[in-house]
């Protein structure tokens, strides 16, 4: 089942598929203050927001971060700066990235100025979540049994391939393998450790929750 | 993006392994804007990819002691006046692997010994796609301690305290930090 929630679509079609004039209207809208508008901008985008911001930055005032981002977009839409509705999605990825860099650079920033005040670096920073740190250290331990379990070729593979992020097809060539046996052999690994790990936590717990 | 327009199995990973290039990684990002399905396939490719890097550093350090230890071995019986020292000076210079996962927030999030190399293992899910980035590392004061790539040679045997790993792209970038604590050499 598809879960993709563009404005005023069916459920059933992909975000390509949301039609201009379905995206012109929600901006027409947000720029005539219609709270329908924003109504809609929440419902459509709230989830990848938070999911993006949450992916770079950490669960950390991700509350107000999602609350800027809304902030910025609809603000701008009503100044007119959007010109083309169209393009709505691609202009809400790039208020992200750049609100993403701006943080990045305040963080380093501040931490340089106030180090020696001591403010760099709060109390509550210096000790790791210890449930997020235990579900990781849980995940490392069941990658490891599914590279134990592997022939030496395979967990060869897979070691140069996510660790030294060797190109596949020069993988392929320095261990004699085809295309297909190297994706068969990512693949299984794959399932694997995800057979391993829904036996071992329910779902939901594989993932570190914000 | 297969028929009903969601993203393939090589997408998500590509994307988990920040080795998606424009104009794929656009069209992922904005379909992940709307798409929760393949938000959450891409969670669950992140903490593959991040467990399987983990396991696989560990792997890698593994192998490399067990040669060393081999050879030990040998030197011990050969001298085994010298083996104190030679145990001393090994696990002094054995690089120690330390994982920099995911910056879900801005805390402490690594332990390494101090004293001996680093050989980082940086998370670079959802960064731009580069053969290498430049590495640095600072100190609490933001003092600059100590500069390498990623990947690369290990970076240089520390003091004890608070250092932040920062991560370049080609072009000078800042891409991300990540906070490491070295304490006391390992027992
Ligand atoms: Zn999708």
């Amino acid at each position: 089942m598809n879960e993709i929630i563009p404005p005023l679509v069916n459920p059933e079609q992909s975000a390509s598929a949301a039609d201009s004039a379905t995206w012109a209207s929600l901006v027409e809208r947000i720029r005539t203050d219609d709270p329908s508008g924003m109504e809609e901008l929440y419902r459509v985008f709230s989830q990848g927001i938070r999911f993006y911001l949450c992916r770079q930055l950490g669960t950390q005032d991700l509350d107000d971060r999602v609350h800027d981002i809304f902030l910025i977009v609809t603000q701008s839409i009503r100044r007119g700066d959007l010109r083309e509705p169209d393009r709505l999605m691609g202009y809400v990825r790039t208020v992200l990235r750049r609100q993403v860099a701006s943080h990045i650079e305040q963080i380093v920033h501040s931490r340089n100025n106030h180090a020696d005040l001591e403010m760099g670096l709060r109390l509550s920073d210096r000790h790791p979540d210890p449930e997020r740190s235990a579900i990781q250290n849980e995940n490392q331990t069941l990658a490891m049994r599914v590279l134990h379990s592997l022939k030496s070729r395979d967990r060869e593979v897979l070691v140069r391939f996510y660790l030294k992020e060797q190109a596949p097809e020069d993988i392929c060539r320095e261990l004699d393998l085809s295309a297909t046996q190297f994706r068969l052999i990512k693949s299984r690994a794959k399932t694997r450790f995800i057979e391993l790990a829904k036996r071992r936590f329910s779902l939901r717990n594989l993932v570190p929750q914000p | 993006m297969d028929v009903e327009g969601h993203l393939v199995e090589e997408e998500i990973e590509r994307y988990s392994l920040a080795a998606s290039a424009e104009p794929e990684l656009s069209q992922v990002e904005e379909h992940l804007l709307l798409c929760a399905s393949c938000r959450k396939k891409v969670e669950t490719s992140d903490v593959y990819v991040n467990s399987m890097r983990r396991a696989a550093a560990q792997i890698r350090a593994e192998e490399k002691r067990a040669p060393r230890w081999a050879g030990m071995a040998f030197l011990l019986a050969a001298a085994v006046l010298l083996a104190g020292v030679i145990l001393i000076r090994s696990n002094a210079t054995a690089p120690f692997a330390v994982s920099l996962a995911v910056t879900r927030g801005v805390g402490i999030n690594a332990q390494a010994p101090a004293g001996v190399p680093l050989a980082l293992q940086l998370d670079v899910t959802g960064l731009p796609a580069a053969a290498s980035y430049r590495v640095e590392m600072v100190d609490r004061a933001g003092k600059q301690v100590w500069t390498g790539t990623f990947p690369g040679r290990p970076a240089k045997p520390l003091p004890a305290g608070i250092y932040f790993v920062r991560l370049y792209s080609p072009a000078g970038d800042l891409l991300r930090e990540y906070g490491l604590e070295i304490g006391p050499l390992l027992k």
